[in-house]
């Protein structure tokens, strides 16, 4: 599979298990993007590094850039399916930003504690828009009495 | 007011800076289509988060740096402080330590404490770039502790504020070390 389907694929699955954790098994958004990291970190550090050490730094970066956006209030992001557009968005917006393959993403960010959290936040607040926007354009829409 | 004024202007210029930087940065058209693409609904979502940071009814509520405020600061600082130690000194990575800490923390705190801790342990997974010693790890623990206590309404519920929190905060001490070389 193409390398960047394969990042977008590891952030949708990331996005959905932390928020699956967190929301759906009740254990806490703290808990659930926690166990991801962790997960993630050990696969890279101890497991996958030899094998395909470019991607799967990416990859362990991507999941873990999900899991923080898998901490997401449910008032804003109510189930699964929107939990992996959210997902989709964050693995889109971090790819911008750290190629894969490549060995570090780019610009003043880069090595700063936070930044993939700061790509969670964004993938939020953009997917929270479009749907607040989308909802109200259906509402207008519909007639009054049907 | 003028607390939750200033802290969400940070939170939204560390935002917006990141998506300036990449668009700045990034030779590829699609990947510039992309950020441009997530750029307006994220500028829609600023705006709409003001009016809930800035919300009439809930400002009546006074700012005061009561004991679970002391709570936070301290484990926000010991948070940054063992993250770093995990990450650099054991040498066992960012991720290890970033998901250990969060793990105690989910365990042993309430939720709103292992909230701030774990998003304080986001500045610990710095690189040596930034945080190069164990002493800037501590001006590090010290500035997202003072960030975290004042900034409690930003960004509350969107998945991301412990992350911007730390970004912002791994920036502010940067920039302090800098000043102090």
């Amino acid at each position: 599979m193409n390398p960047i389907l394969q990042t977008l694929f590891v952030s949708i699955i990331a996005g959905i298990l932390t928020y699956a954790v967190s929301i759906k098994l009740k254990k806490g958004g703290v808990f659930g993007s926690a166990l991801i990291v962790l997960i993630s970190g050990l696969l890279y550090k101890f497991y996958l590094l030899d094998n395909m050490p470019g991607t799967i730094a990416t990859f362990a970066a991507v999941a873990t850039t999900a899991s923080y956006a898998g901490m997401v209030a449910e008032k804003n992001v109510k189930n699964i399916w929107e939990m992996a557009i959210v997902g989709l968005i964050a693995g889109a917006l971090f790819l911008s930003w750290w190629a894969p393959g490549a060995k570090a993403p780019i610009g003043l960010f880069a090595g700063v504690g936070g930044a993939l959290g700061t790509i969670a936040a964004i993938a939020c607040f953009a997917f929270i828009s479009i749907k607040n926007l989308t909802v109200k354009c259906t509402c207008s829409n519909k007639k009054p009495g049907k | 007011m003028l607390r939750r004024v200033i802290g969400f202007i940070a939170f939204a210029v560390t935002s917006l800076s990141f998506l300036g930087f990449i668009l700045m940065l990034n030779q590829q058209i699609a990947y510039t289509v992309i950020v441009i693409l997530i750029i307006i609904p994220t500028l829609f979502g600023l705006f709409r988060h003001w009016f809930e940071c800035t919300d009439c009814k809930d400002l009546s509520k006074r700012f005061v740096f009561d004991k679970a405020k002391f709570y936070i600061f301290i484990a926000a600082f010991a948070s940054v402080i063992i993250t770093w130690f995990m990450n650099h000194t054991m040498g066992l990575g960012a991720f290890i330590a970033n998901g250990t800490v969060g793990l105690i923390a989910a365990t042993l705190f309430p939720p709103a404490l292992a909230g701030t801790t774990y998003a304080a342990s986001f500045v610990g997974m710095s690189g040596t770039g930034v945080l190069p010693t164990i002493g800037s790890a501590v001006l590090g623990g010290i500035v997202v502790g003072i960030v975290l206590v004042f900034t409690a309404e930003i960004y509350a519920g969107i998945g991301g504020k412990g992350g911007t929190t730390a970004a912002l905060s791994a920036q502010i001490t940067r920039i302090l070390l800098s000043i102090l070389k």
